[in-house]
């Protein structure tokens, strides 16, 4: 446990002395403020024009920016040689994954609650009637897709070799999982039986981070009915509150599983040496 | 209307003689001044309506001194009932509460309550010229039936389902249900958690002015009803604001329905099968789809405001439509279109759009065109509606453009919208302001504390 | 990830096969909450004139009357329909379409006003009709030359959701008159 905040302690210190933070933090701000303007004779409630660009907007920059913190930061103790160091302690390496995705999370959470906080300031200063549900409803989302995006940005960061191979699959991921995913389904699932098209749709949002937390605030933000006759039931059922407590355990059960195969990899490394 | 013969000679003797009966029960009814129409006064409190209007002839006018009533009652000769103060007609059997089979009968100022549900109605004529006003009807299945009864006027009433005490809710009905009665005005009246607000079916020449209509299945819905006039109505919460079918010459104008979004089909107005109809100056607002028009045409839709829908207007098979200077403010999709040819479509506002207005005429010359891959996809299979919106999807729809020139399109978008949008104010907006604030404090503090200051 | 989704692949396989197991093209029941007519998009009420049919790659389309379903066929043909049903009107059982018997009438009330209901079997239909004293009896196979026409323009009145009276005295030239001048109105009115 001590470990673990050591790691975690360390991590955080060595999150905001990277510069790579501050160009994300500053392209948050830019991007979430410059749509607040664009639309500020617009109310920015339920599930409308604005919200749903927020969305698009949320969902390319934070699993990019994700999965670049977390899968450099892991290439990078390879590369400094800092993990060989630490190997050689008595320290357990689901401490040390542990450290890394809690102080990894600290840092990334921290740079989505000052972009929202400035979001939510100058809205107030500049007269944006903002409500409170869909602000809160949104920070919610983005802190989710932050902490799902970094259990793969550790998969990715355990599995490279390098900074470079882990930039490679980063782009690549991201571009699978936000931009490329209903081409690819689609592809797919047009070659498949009419009746496997749904159930496989499903099983494969639930896969996708992006689309499972993009879905529930879509949901939550009262825009359910868009998605039509098949998944009404679902809409009704995540639309409730026990429905959150649905989605926070699908998000657990992603998390948990997901370190648990980071730390057989990197458990597996440690062995061979 | 009431001129003919001696009615108004009658007035003063109904009332006297009518009083003379009030004498003789006013002791049985506590004359209760609040009373409200769920009231739990059993039938042997309640005074039988029928032996009154038996009593009065043709051209009478019977005001009903307050107090509670016992329906059904049939009113077969010509006659004005009004009620004075508050009169409340109760009926607990399964006929209707009133049934009118006289033309020129006239109902005012009364409350009644309908305890039966499904097919049974509050009232139901079957006259000519007959007259509703001013009542407040509780029912538990329809509210007013009118079959083969042309130039009706029913004004400012107010419908609404309740469940009679005691009783599991019923099947609900239709709050003012027109079946070849042509000629109706149905105007300011009220209605809400009913099946459909105001049903009119082979009726022809109908007018539906300023009802209100709440909480409904489909507030107006309307079959084969050529020459009528659906204006100035308001519907909100409704599975379907508007839903207008198989009609020709109807005009659709100043409505607002909003907020028609719970349901999976639900829309601020549908037109299915609808030709040279008027549909000008609505407000479509927050609704799942505002405008929906499918095998539709020759058509004016003109002059509407289409607010912060999920999908602002959806063409399935629409031809030969005028869409012009429509406002599209904040939908997240504005426009969905698919075997649409030959609309013209000119002068439309579209927020999302950047124009290019080159020549300074206040419309783009870039044309705005309506992409239909999201629709076609979804009418292969509704499973991908799982899609919409989606970041991909976008990405994936702007990089189709296969038969781009066959796509509905506006020609010259306009740059700007001369009427305002309607403005509405969030509750709770400062909350997140001070959040915001915190938020911004706490995590600058904690960045400078551990990132910048090396400890 | 991959391991994850080949895992899932499986399980999902698994339970498509046992769920292919069972009869094919079963009818399924009505949601009224959001089952609405392909046709003409009403929602379809849980009640005798609802029909469905099913294609034989599995989808499955509902229909608020008879004649929605018609039109259906009319449009995308019949060779895809794996099987279509239609209900009995007396106890709203699902019935294979070709086995239904059929009673048409124009005066008959159906929700897009086809005037056209469907018995189990030729029994039934006949005894609606003496009863109804109206309507004529139809097999499945006579359906095919049965001109679908909407009710648009009723001059008498009908009786089906009225329970409660029969007068039956409105004079029909009344109505008639009336109609005309309906039309009338609709002309001037018509330019807008």
């Amino acid at each position: 446990m001590t470990d673990m905040m050591q790691v975690a302690r360390r991590e955080i210190k060595m999150g905001f002395r990277n510069p790579w933070a501050y160009s994300f933090l500053a392209l948050f701000c830019t991007f979430s403020l410059s749509l607040l303007v664009i639309n500020s004779q617009n109310i920015v409630q339920g599930y409308s024009a604005i919200t749903g660009s927020m969305l698009s907007l949320i969902l390319y920059l934070l699993p990019l920016m994700t999965l670049f913190l977390g899968s450099f930061s892991l290439t990078s103790e390879k590369e400094e040689g800092s993990w060989q160091l630490l190997s050689t302690y008595p320290m357990g390496t689901m401490s040390f994954i542990l450290g890394k995705y809690v102080g990894l999370s600290a840092v990334l959470l921290i740079i989505v609650a000052f972009g929202y906080g400035l979001m939510g300031f100058i809205s107030g200063l500049i007269g944006i009637n903002f409500d409170a549900t869909t602000y809160f409803l949104f920070l919610v989302f983005s802190a989710g897709l932050v902490l799902l995006f970094l259990t793969i940005a550790l998969f990715i960061g355990s599995l490279s070799r390098n900074r470079w191979q882990a930039l490679t699959i980063s782009v690549s991921v991201w571009f699978f999982l936000v931009i490329g995913w209903p081409t690819f389904l689609i592809a797919i699932l047009g070659i498949l039986p009419y009746l496997w098209i749904k159930p496989l749709l499903v099983v494969l949002t639930i896969m996708n981070p992006a689309e499972l937390v993009r879905l529930f605030v879509v949901i939550k933000l009262g825009g359910g009915s868009v998605l039509g006759p098949e998944y009404y039931q679902w809409v009704e059922w995540i639309g409730r509150p026990a429905g959150s407590w649905l989605f926070i355990g699908v998000c657990l059960s992603w998390i948990i599983a997901s370190i648990l195969a980071v730390y057989w990899i990197w458990e597996r490394g440690r062995s061979r040496g | 209307m009431f001129s003919k013969g001696n009615g108004s000679h009658h007035i003063h003797k109904v009332r006297v003689w009518f009083m003379l009966i009030l004498m003789n029960v006013v002791w049985i009814v506590p004359l209760n001044p609040g009373i409200v129409i769920a009231s739990s006064i059993s039938q042997t409190e309640a005074i039988a309506l029928q032996p009154i209007i038996d009593q009065a002839q043709t051209g009478d006018v019977l005001v009903l001194a307050p107090g509670t009533y016992l329906g059904p009652v049939v009113i077969d000769k010509r006659l004005t009932i009004r009620g004075e103060g508050v009169v409340t007609l109760l009926n607990h059997s399964a006929d209707s509460a009133i049934q009118i089979n006289s033309n020129g009968v006239k109902l005012q100022e009364m409350n009644i309550q309908q305890d039966g549900d499904g097919e049974s109605a509050a009232i139901v004529v079957r006259a000519d010229q007959v007259t509703l006003e001013d009542l407040v009807i509780h029912t538990g299945g329809y509210g007013i039936i009118l079959r083969g009864a042309n130039g009706g006027v029913i004004r400012n009433n107010i419908i609404r389902w309740f469940i009679p005490k005691g009783q599991a809710p019923g099947t609900r009905g239709n709050g003012i249900d027109l079946y070849n009665s042509h000629g109706t005005k149905i105007m300011e009246n009220e209605i809400t958690y009913l099946r459909d607000g105001i049903y009119l079916e082979n009726s022809r020449n109908t007018v539906v002015d300023q009802n209100k209509l709440y909480y409904l299945r489909y507030g107006i819905h309307c079959m084969y009803i050529d020459g009528s006039y659906v204006t100035n109505n308001i519907g909100e919460y409704n599975i379907t604001g508007a839903m207008v079918m198989g009609v020709t010459n109807v005009v659709v104008s100043g409505n607002s329905f909003r907020k028609q979004n719970q349901n999976v089909h639900s829309q601020g107005i549908l037109l299915y099968d609808v030709h040279t109809s008027s549909i000008v100056n609505n407000t479509v607002e927050g609704n799942r789809v505002g405008i929906y028009m499918e095998q539709s045409s020759d058509n004016d839709l003109r002059d509407n405001i289409i607010l912060r829908n999920f999908i602002g207007v959806q063409f399935l098979g629409a031809e030969g439509n005028q869409f012009q200077s429509n406002g599209f403010i904040a939908n997240v999709i504005e426009a969905e279109a698919t075997d649409s040819k030959d609309n013209k479509m000119n002068g439309n506002f579209w927020d999302s759009f950047q124009g290019l207005d080159v020549t300074n005429v206040g419309t783009s010359d870039i044309p705005y065109a309506i992409n239909p891959f999201y629709q076609q996809l979804i009418s292969n299979n509704s499973a991908y509606q799982l899609f919409f919106q989606s970041p991909g999807m976008t990405f994936l729809s702007d990089m189709f453009t296969n038969g781009k020139e066959e796509w509905s399109t506006d020609h010259a978008p306009l740059m700007k919208l001369t009427t305002g949008a309607p403005a509405e104010t969030a509750s709770s907006y400062g909350i997140v302001m001070v959040v915001g604030w915190l938020l911004l404090f706490l995590s600058a503090v904690t960045i400078i504390y551990l990132g910048v200051l090396r400890i | 990830m991959k391991k994850w989704n080949i895992l899932g692949l499986m399980v999902l396989g698994m339970l498509l096969l046992s769920a292919c197991g069972e009869k094919k093209y079963a009818a399924l029941p009505i949601n009224e909450e959001v089952d609405i007519c392909v046709i003409c998009n009403m929602q379809v009420k849980d009640d005798a004139f609802a029909t469905q049919l099913t294609t034989k790659d599995g989808k499955n389309y509902k229909f608020d009357d008879i004649g929605c379903m018609n039109k259906w066929k009319e449009q995308n043909g019949s060779e895809e329909i794996g099987m279509d049903y239609v209900r009995d009107y007396n106890d709203k059982e699902w019935i294979e379409f070709s086995k239904a018997s059929y009673v048409y009438d124009e005066s008959l009330r159906t929700p897009m006003a086809y005037g056209m209901i469907s018995f189990k079997d030729a029994g039934s239909a006949e005894a609606f009709v003496k009863e109804q004293g109206l309507g004529t009896v139809l097999t499945a196979g006579e359906l095919a030359s049965h001109e679908w026409t909407q009710n648009q323009n009723m001059m008498n009145m009908d009786m089906m959701n009225d329970e409660e009276h029969k007068d039956g005295e409105m004079s029909d030239d009344m109505e008639s008159k009336d109609a005309d001048k309906g039309m009338d109105m609709t002309q001037n009115s018509s330019d807008k």
